[in-house]
């Protein structure tokens, strides 16, 4: 059976709290494929320690080493047990067959990259869009995978404990740009969203606090702009912030913490700065052009009121 | 001469180390150390005032729906000093409750299944406690999927937990349809079908209902609180972990409680006479300082410059609850008491949730906009409120729209925070005089908590 | 069809669009028939409707035309690597340089087009039938205010600011008021309306 262990940099937990709500497999099904050899919040007899210096050692294999949190080596911000974070890094990034960075923390350095009292913060392999990370850029680990990135703030449950699982059964995983495993994040929030016939009809949603209308014109949403499934496998598989009405924040994308107004569309001269992935601006105009133009009735009116 | 022993503390939010100053076979003095930190509230400066709520409840990764109602309420008051009123819908205001319960229960399922059962595995080998066990027992995994359910309203109303940002000045995003109210009051009602099988052995009425702590333990079918409540009693539990027996809560919330203080008579809560101290922690008024006598990255804070308590157990005090009033003055303030407050809880914010979510008439608005930009707005606003662990306190000051200043006061700063020059934090106080490392783990543990929020 | 036909059938489509542009806006609208059109053509009326099904198609592929005429230069301009104020002195020297070159467009926007509503009330709605120019301009105005070029504002204001003034000097060309050519005014005029439109 292979062997997870997971440790923490600067964190918020949420990566954690969020695996946990994970339903297939939840994360206690997928500790029966995998054996546990220490996770902050659950271990109770098990120390950081002692898993760490038996690894050192040999005496115990690292196949998976998750990382939560993004990565500082000034031990006057952030340590994990007796180590500080890098120390740790050093010593099991050799060992592990696999590395996955669990949310956009680990992968990016996100939100505590921005803090400039300790300009040493970065993801695992990447600083925001550049390849400059804690570990080389060309790093990989034995399986001949780099550090796998399942981003996100907080990642999905589902997004993780599936990736284990295609480790865990030897599946290829393929990777995009940012090494996301592809088939997850070739997906933008904007496909499955139940908005979409707004989108395709430029009803544009002027406020908050409405079932109607698409968020993509004024309220900053960035579902065509943002790799993630999130209108595909469902968060709390449930829901969604789009369906809920709130726009979606980019939160699995590198430029997450580097953009601001979250709730407004930038836009100039009353034009939006940035069109959905794959669409010329020239092309998304025209076509805006065209379906504010050509009604549909139907989405002029509250839903209850439709026939 | 005294023996000095540093513990790093898993199973709580994040970590904490512990340092224990021996004096024979008594723990002499501790020091409660957060050792890391990311700058949120420097991070927040110079930000547009709204993308508080987004940055704001990626603080923590469990209570972080609680930092976007302060901020939210925050800056709300920012509106309602410039003269600007909101009139923020009755529907929104129904809605964040529910979604900040939800959250509240869900933590406080995790924390004492999670956190708090397995030092019993610690303390003594018995084959029932085996449900116990993290991952497979039982009882631990029934924890994490109820407590994952419970969060699926949030999700309901706020597309995701954890890290949504749905609560924004005005009231809420979302517009739900009567069935969406359904699915949510079928989770509700879930949870608590969960909760009176396994956690009360009790129905929700009759538990309501229970004035003291001998009529519960007598009327309870076997529970898991009924278990806690035994294995207390067997290890002496309801004797340590005493604190200072000093109570505060900022936020009153609907058949749940009032807010106020309790030193030894209630009062009412001023936010003016909160002030923070910084001599033994590293974040300081006038910049980052290591060295000397400083320990942690969390401030020292106080009220009329003394420690104070928030909790559930606070929350239970100050609304002057029978049940709670009995066990206080059997049992003071002991890691028991505090402990059976947050499990007490449960129940207490699902009956409420329940009759919040009646209220709801999806006929009226859910949203009002502001009728000024945010980004016009300078002035200053603080935000509370009652998160899963205590009272939180947001303070922004913002100049043409943009935060020159957010300064944030965890509840976990109150309980676990350094000491000041006179007194310990109440954590601390609370460990002094234990004769165990476990037993000091245990009554730490008994605050739930959030090093991630304590230092921010 | 083949590509010759095809090609040969387009430049047809072309030359009538061109003589029904002109007949609509010397004669007005209404007071032009297909009659008429076909045989200042000199073609057949059954052979014009090979071309168009009525009048009312034609005059709305007319506007349709112009419109990806005048877009395609403007769109040249877009992508030219100059500066937004340079943009502007281009494109308002376009516009009249269409307008001596093919002064029917023109007369036949401002006499037809904007005159006779109800002929385009169907197919031509909003933009739809400028929409080629509409685009250009937004993609215009967004980059110049992208680059800090233009001043932010809401997007209405802005494209009226842009193309009133044209329109202005063409009608008071056709009221036979203006002493000097509208090329003759352009740089000034590009002037002006970049004065208006620039960031503070």
């Amino acid at each position: 059976m292979k062997t997870l262990l997971w440790i923490q940099g600067l964190t918020c937990n949420g990566n954690t709290q969020s695996v946990l709500n994970g339903e297939n497999p939840s994360f206690y099904e997928l500790l029966t494929k995998v054996r546990l050899l220490f996770h902050p919040a659950v271990s109770y007899r098990e120390k950081l320690h002692n898993v760490v210096e038996r690894i050192k050692k040999g005496k115990e294999k690292l196949d998976i080493l998750v990382v939560e949190g993004a990565i500082t080596g000034d031990e006057r911000f952030g340590r994990a047990g007796k180590y500080s974070i890098t120390e740790l890094l050093d010593i099991l990034s050799r060992k592990a067959e696999y590395i996955i960075a669990a949310g956009n923390c680990a992968s990016f350095g996100n939100i505590p990259a921005l803090y400039s009292g300790n300009p040493d913060v970065r993801g695992l392999q990447f600083r925001f869009e550049k390849k400059d990370g804690y570990l080389p850029p060309d790093f990989k680990t034995s399986s001949g995978y780099p550090v796998i990135n399942i981003t996100g703030c907080p990642v999905h449950p589902a997004w993780f404990t599936q990736t284990v699982m295609a480790i865990v059964e030897g599946k290829d995983i393929m990777l995009d740009r940012f090494n996301r495993p592809k088939e997850l994040f070739m997906y933008l929030p904007h496909d499955g969203c139940i908005r979409n016939e707004y989108f395709e009809w430029k009803v544009e949603s002027e406020e908050f606090g409405h079932k109607e209308g698409c968020l993509f014109y004024n309220l900053g949403c960035r579902g065509p702009l943002t790799h993630a499934p999130c209108n595909k496998v469902l968060w709390n598989r449930v829901s969604s912030k789009t369906r809920a009405g709130m726009s979606c924040l980019g939160c699995t994308e590198f430029d997450f913490p580097l953009r601001e107004n979250y709730f407004e569309t930038k836009k100039n001269i009353g034009i939006p700065e940035e069109v959905p992935l794959g669409v010329t601006k020239r092309a998304y105009i025209t076509i805006t052009g065209v379906a504010k133009t050509l009604k549909n009735e139907r989405l002029t009116k509250k839903l209850e009121e439709t026939d | 001469m005294a023996k000095v022993q540093k513990v790093v503390l898993n199973r709580v939010e994040g970590e904490i180390d512990l340092k224990l100053v021996w004096e024979g076979n008594r723990i002499k003095d501790a020091y409660i150390i957060a050792p890391n930190f990311r700058g949120f509230e420097f991070i927040l400066e110079n930000k547009p005032v709204m993308d508080a709520l987004v940055i704001t409840p990626r603080i923590c990764g469990i209570c972080g729906h609680a930092h976007l109602i302060a901020t939210t309420r925050a800056i709300e008051d920012i509106y309602h000093r410039a003269g600007v009123e909101l009139d923020v819908p009755e529907n929104a205001l129904l809605i964040r409750d529910i979604t900040l319960a939800s959250e509240i229960v869900q933590n406080h399922i995790r924390w004492f299944y999670m956190f708090v059962m397995p030092d019993f595995l610690k303390l003594e080998k018995n084959r029932k406690l085996k449900k116990f066990e993290p991952i497979k027992g039982q009882q631990w995994q029934k924890a994490v999927d109820f407590s994952s359910k419970m969060v699926k309203v949030v999700a309901i109303f706020g597309g995701q937990w954890p890290h949504t940002s749905y609560s924004i000045p005005g009231g809420v995003v979302c517009e739900p349809t009567t069935f969406e109210l359904l699915e949510a009051k079928a989770v509700i009602d879930s949870v608590i079908r969960f909760a009176e099988e396994n956690v009360f052995g009790m129905d929700m009425e009759k538990y309501l209902a229970i004035n003291d702590p001998e009529e519960y333990i007598e009327k309870a079918r076997n529970s898991d609180l009924k278990t806690f409540i035994n294995l207390c009693f067997k290890h002496g539990f309801d004797r340590i972990g005493r604190a200072y027996h000093r109570f505060l809560t900022v936020c009153e919330m609907e058949y749940l409680f009032s807010k106020g203080i309790t030193k030894r008579k209630r009062k009412d809560f001023d936010v003016g006479k909160v002030k923070e101290v910084d001599s033994y922690s590293f974040l300081t008024e006038s910049g980052i300082k290591h060295g000397g006598e400083r320990y942690s990255w969390a401030k020292a804070v106080r009220y009329e410059g003394l420690p104070y308590e928030t909790s559930p157990l606070s929350r239970r005090i100050n609304n002057g609850d029978r049940l709670f009033q009995t066990l206080l003055e059997k049992y003071r303030d002991s890691y028991l008491v505090r402990t059976w407050a947050r499990i007490d809880e449960i129940m207490k914010m699902l009956f409420a949730m329940k009759k919040w979510i009646e209220k709801i008439d999806t006929k009226e608005p859910f949203y009002k906009k502001p009728s000024v930009e945010p980004s016009k707005l300078t002035g200053s606003g603080t935000g509370m409120c009652e998160a899963a662990r205590g009272s939180l306190i947001h303070q922004i000051e913002v100049k043409k729209g943009r935060i020159t200043k957010y300064n944030i006061i965890t509840p976990s700063t109150w309980n676990l925070g350094p000491r000041c020059e006179k007194y310990p934090s109440p954590a601390e106080k609370a460990i002094k005089g234990l004769d165990s490392t476990l037993k000091a783990e245990m009554v730490l543990r008994s605050f739930d908590v959030c090093s991630v929020c304590t230092t921010h | 069809m083949s590509k010759i036909r095809k090609a040969a059938k387009e430049e047809k489509k072309k030359e009538i669009v061109r003589v029904a542009c002109r007949l609509f806006a010397q004669r007005g609208y209404y007071n032009t028939t297909i009659p008429d059109i076909a045989e200042e053509m000199g073609m057949s009326v059954g052979n014009l409707y090979n071309y168009f099904k009525s009048k009312e198609e034609l005059a709305k592929y007319i506007m349709q035309y112009s419109s990806r005429l005048l877009g395609e230069e403007i769109r040249k301009i877009n992508e030219e690597n100059i500066p937004t104020k340079e943009k502007i002195y281009k494109i308002v020297r376009k516009f009249f340089e269409i307008g001596q070159q093919q002064p029917e467009l023109i007369e036949y926007f401002l006499r037809v087009f904007l005159s006779n509503r109800e002929v385009f009330e169907e197919g031509c709605e909003g933009f739809l039938c400028v929409q080629e120019v509409v685009t250009e301009l937004m993609l215009f105005l967004e980059e110049g205010a992208r680059k800090g070029d233009l001043r932010q504002q809401d997007f209405f204001p802005a494209f009226v600011t842009l193309m009133g003034p044209l329109g202005g000097m063409v009608f008071l060309q056709g009221e036979k008021v203006l002493p000097k050519t509208p090329l003759e005014y352009s740089d000034e005029l590009a002037e002006n309306i970049w004065r208006a439109l620039k960031a503070d």
